[in-house]
């Protein structure tokens, strides 16, 4: 009887999950994003587990959360997410979780748009005419280095919060990360130097932050209003946009369909070129980094013409 | 005694030097990085300037050379001034400036249209003609840190209004269990516990119309449930309730005495295939009563399987189908006037497989097929049976157009029915998807 026990025990820890350092358990996070969970994992180290609930291949608007990823919050320490109208899943998430600790305001959660200069935010009473998302001002703040420093302080700061003891440790990789963030951001500027002032048109409205950044202007997009899909007529009026201006690139993340876009290039000579919303979107942004690096130099080689 | 407390003392000390030390390095970093932010923003103004001049420039070049004839494009709008960027807002809001939407709870609207033709000869449910099947006003809110507050009511042109679910969510239970009290769907299957505009169809499943009634199954109750990791990633979800009894619209599985309670159970297994594919497989059970007295002599499992698979961002495949199989103990009936007895079908089951594929962003076209076997029926043939075909537009994310043919043979009269149903589906104000 007791060895059935003894074996049943031990069936029984095999399943519980393994913890990088022994009788110190790490911290459980869940963030929204794949671009999120990198910078927390960056800041983070070992000291957390790491869960991302949007695959990165995904709309990052539009997601159907499973039972997994119900359980990833519901187990979570820590829940890093957009903030603003960015992930209209988040409620109906929390509420199925049913973690307070995680509810806004809780000690859980972690709303990164906090702090940051956000872009596009209305002047005015939006209604359903406008699309209803980007109620708050542009979401899609990520996608500019420039407020990766910003997202990393957030991080290092709030796992500071939730597990002092660690914290001179958060502070010396948030600083090594910083070093290495701004190395790369004055080689982007550089980079990007030479295609200052120039056009492109976009699919949906989620590059504001990253064009600011590179200083190429995008105000025309296949979506007549954020979340509304595209249509001939719109089409047509991008069409004589784009011949009248010369405008020459048309940039769009993997998860939008290509049809509308490549129909677009057709008529005016253009390139389609695909950019990275989210972190590991394409092999190549394996990491925040080179996430933005890879976007950075397809807009430019894009732009350049070559 | 006095050891630990010491070891704890100096363990406390150890712990507070470090952070006072870090913080006034950081409070140097901060002052640092502030400066650092206040020349950058003092660039970005100066390129600004730069920005409108050349436009400036550009317009009155333009002005001279009389280039009015050309298109007439929208003004395009100005890069943001530094000084108009706004922080980004606390907390969650519903599109209400600042705090005026922060205590009024989420109200949302969604108006089910449906056009139908049909051989049925019944007046009913907007046969033959265009009817405001469903009018659905869900209001929610949290009440307190612990719990939230969730209600909808139906309005339709040929029904009373209803209230449709109106319940206490209660979380923070030992084991973070979650509870719900009030009126609320029971997780009993798929289809019947989701609100009708959820689903695939125009129209419920002919098991679920036949044994719980027309719009699903909402009763008035209390259960208990909760999400756990189980072995080999999968992820269970137990759940167990007691109703009132009786069915919604229609249905004949319990009889209409509701002071004779229903228990039900419901253990639901899910597992991840891929990033963007998962199985469910679920059980339930049910035990009531099919009239008033205290025997409880209906019993009921129940068996879901759900595949769902995302091939890509804008292409999905749902392949789903539910078993339900009952014990019915006391079904038969005793003649009046011959004084014979009746034996009725002592097991009678349903069930249903539905498949749709979205191929593409906004269209999506499926298929089902229902088969039932009656309550207590004493027709020679006791089943009906369908099949339905449906084409699904979605016009955006809040809007969504649905056509569907369905063939039924039914077992009243042993008639066959043919309709055609053309169903527009809005939303409007607050409309979220509960995860299924
Ligand atoms: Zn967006």
């Amino acid at each position: 009887m007791r060895k059935t026990i003894a074996i049943l025990l031990a069936v029984i820890g095999t399943w519980a999950p393994v913890s990088p350092a022994r009788g110190e358990p790490a911290i459980r996070v869940a963030a929204t994003l794949s671009s999120f969970a990198d910078l927390v994992k960056q800041i983070g180290g070992d000291r957390v587990e790491v869960s991302t609930i949007a695959p990165p291949r995904f709309n990052p608007h539009f997601i159907e959360p499973r039972p997994s990823d119900v359980l990833k919050v519901k187990k979570a320490d820590l829940l890093v997410h957009g903030g603003l109208d960015l992930e209209a899943w988040r409620g109906p998430l929390l509420d199925a979780a049913g973690n307070p600790d995680l509810f806004p305001g809780g000690k859980g959660e972690l709303d990164l748009s906090r702090g940051i200069p956000l872009l596009e935010v209305p002047d005015r009473q939006l209604s359903r005419l406008d699309g209803d998302i980007h109620l708050f001002g542009n979401p899609h703040y990520w996608t500019s280095p420039e407020n990766g420093r910003i997202m990393a302080r957030a991080i290092a700061g709030k796992l500071s919060e939730i597990d002092p003891t660690h914290a001179e440790e958060y502070r010396k990789r948030l600083a090594d990360f910083l070093t290495r963030l701004d190395g790369k951001i004055a080689e982007w500027k550089q980079l990007s130097s030479s295609v200052r002032g120039k056009e492109v048109i976009g699919y949906h409205n989620e590059w504001p932050y990253l064009m600011e950044f590179v200083g190429v202007k995008l105000e025309q997009f296949l979506e007549p209003k954020p979340g509304i899909p595209p249509s001939p007529k719109h089409l047509g009026f991008l069409e004589n946009y784009m011949k009248e201006r010369g405008i020459k690139v048309i940039i769009q993340p993997t998860y939008f369909p290509k049809s509308s876009s490549e129909v677009l290039a057709r008529r005016t000579g253009a390139t389609v070129v695909i950019l990275c919303q989210s972190v590991k979107e394409l092999p190549e942004a394996s990491d925040y980094i080179a996430f933005v690096d890879y976007n950075v130099r397809q807009l430019v080689r894009a732009l350049e013409g070559k | 005694m006095r050891l630990p407390i010491w070891i704890l003392a100096f363990a406390c000390a150890l712990c507070t030097v470090p952070p006072v030390a870090a913080l006034a390095e950081t409070t140097n970093e901060e002052v640092a990085y502030e400066l650092k932010e206040m020349k950058k923003a003092l660039q970005v103004q100066n390129q600004l300037i730069q920005k409108q001049q050349a436009k400036i420039d550009e317009l009155e070049r333009r002005l001279e050379t009389g280039a009015g004839s050309k298109v007439v494009y929208p003004e395009p709008a100005l890069p943001e001034p530094t000084g108009a960027r706004a922080p980004a807002p606390a907390g969650k809001g519903l599109g209400l400036p600042g705090q005026i939407g922060a205590l009024l709870p989420e109200i949302g609207l969604v108006g089910d249209i449906v056009a139908t033709t049909s051989e049925d000869a019944a007046d009913t449910e907007g046969n033959d003609r265009i009817s405001a099947r469903e009018v659905e006003l869900v209001v929610g809110s949290n009440v307190d840190p612990y719990s939230r507050f969730d209600a909808s009511f139906a309005f339709s042109d040929f029904e009373e209004t209803s209230l449709e679910e109106a319940y206490l969510t209660r979380w923070g239970l030992p084991w973070d269990l979650k509870a719900r009290f009030g009126r609320f769907f029971p997780r009993v299957g798929k289809a019947a516990s989701i609100h009708r505009d959820s689903l695939s169809t125009v129209d419920e499943p002919l098991v679920i119309r036949r044994y719980f009634g027309a719009e699903g199954f909402a009763r008035s109750g209390a259960d208990i449930g909760g999400t756990f990791q189980g072995p080999l990633s999968w992820v269970f979800e137990p759940s167990v309730g007691i109703l009132e009894g009786g069915m919604g619209e229609g249905g004949t599985m319990f009889g209409t005495t509701r002071r004779r309670p229903t228990a039900y159970g419901h253990w639901k297994n899910y597992r991840d295939l891929s990033d963007s594919s998962g199985v469910e497989l679920g059980f339930t059970g049910l035990i009531g009563s099919s009239d008033a007295d205290p025997e409880f002599e209906v019993k009921t499992l129940g068996v879901d399987v759900t595949y769902l698979n995302a091939f890509t961002p804008t292409t999905k495949m749902k392949l789903q189908s539910e078993l339900f199989v009952q014990q019915r103990d006391e079904s038969f009936a005793i003649d009046p006037d011959t004084g014979e007895t009746r034996q009725f079908d002592r097991h009678p089951w349903g069930a249903y497989a539905l498949a749709e594929y979205r191929f593409a962003p906004q269209w999506a076209v499926g298929a089902r097929a229902d088969h039932v076997r009656l309550v207590d029926s004493a027709q020679s043939r006791h089943y009906d049976q369908g099949v339905s075909a449906f084409l699904t537009f979605y016009q955006s994310e809040w809007a969504r157009w649905r056509l569907q043919f369905r063939h039924e043979e039914r077992a009243r009269d042993e008639t066959d029915d043919n309709a055609v149903f053309l169903q527009g589906t809005f939303a409007i104000g607050t409309h979220k998807h509960q995860i299924q």
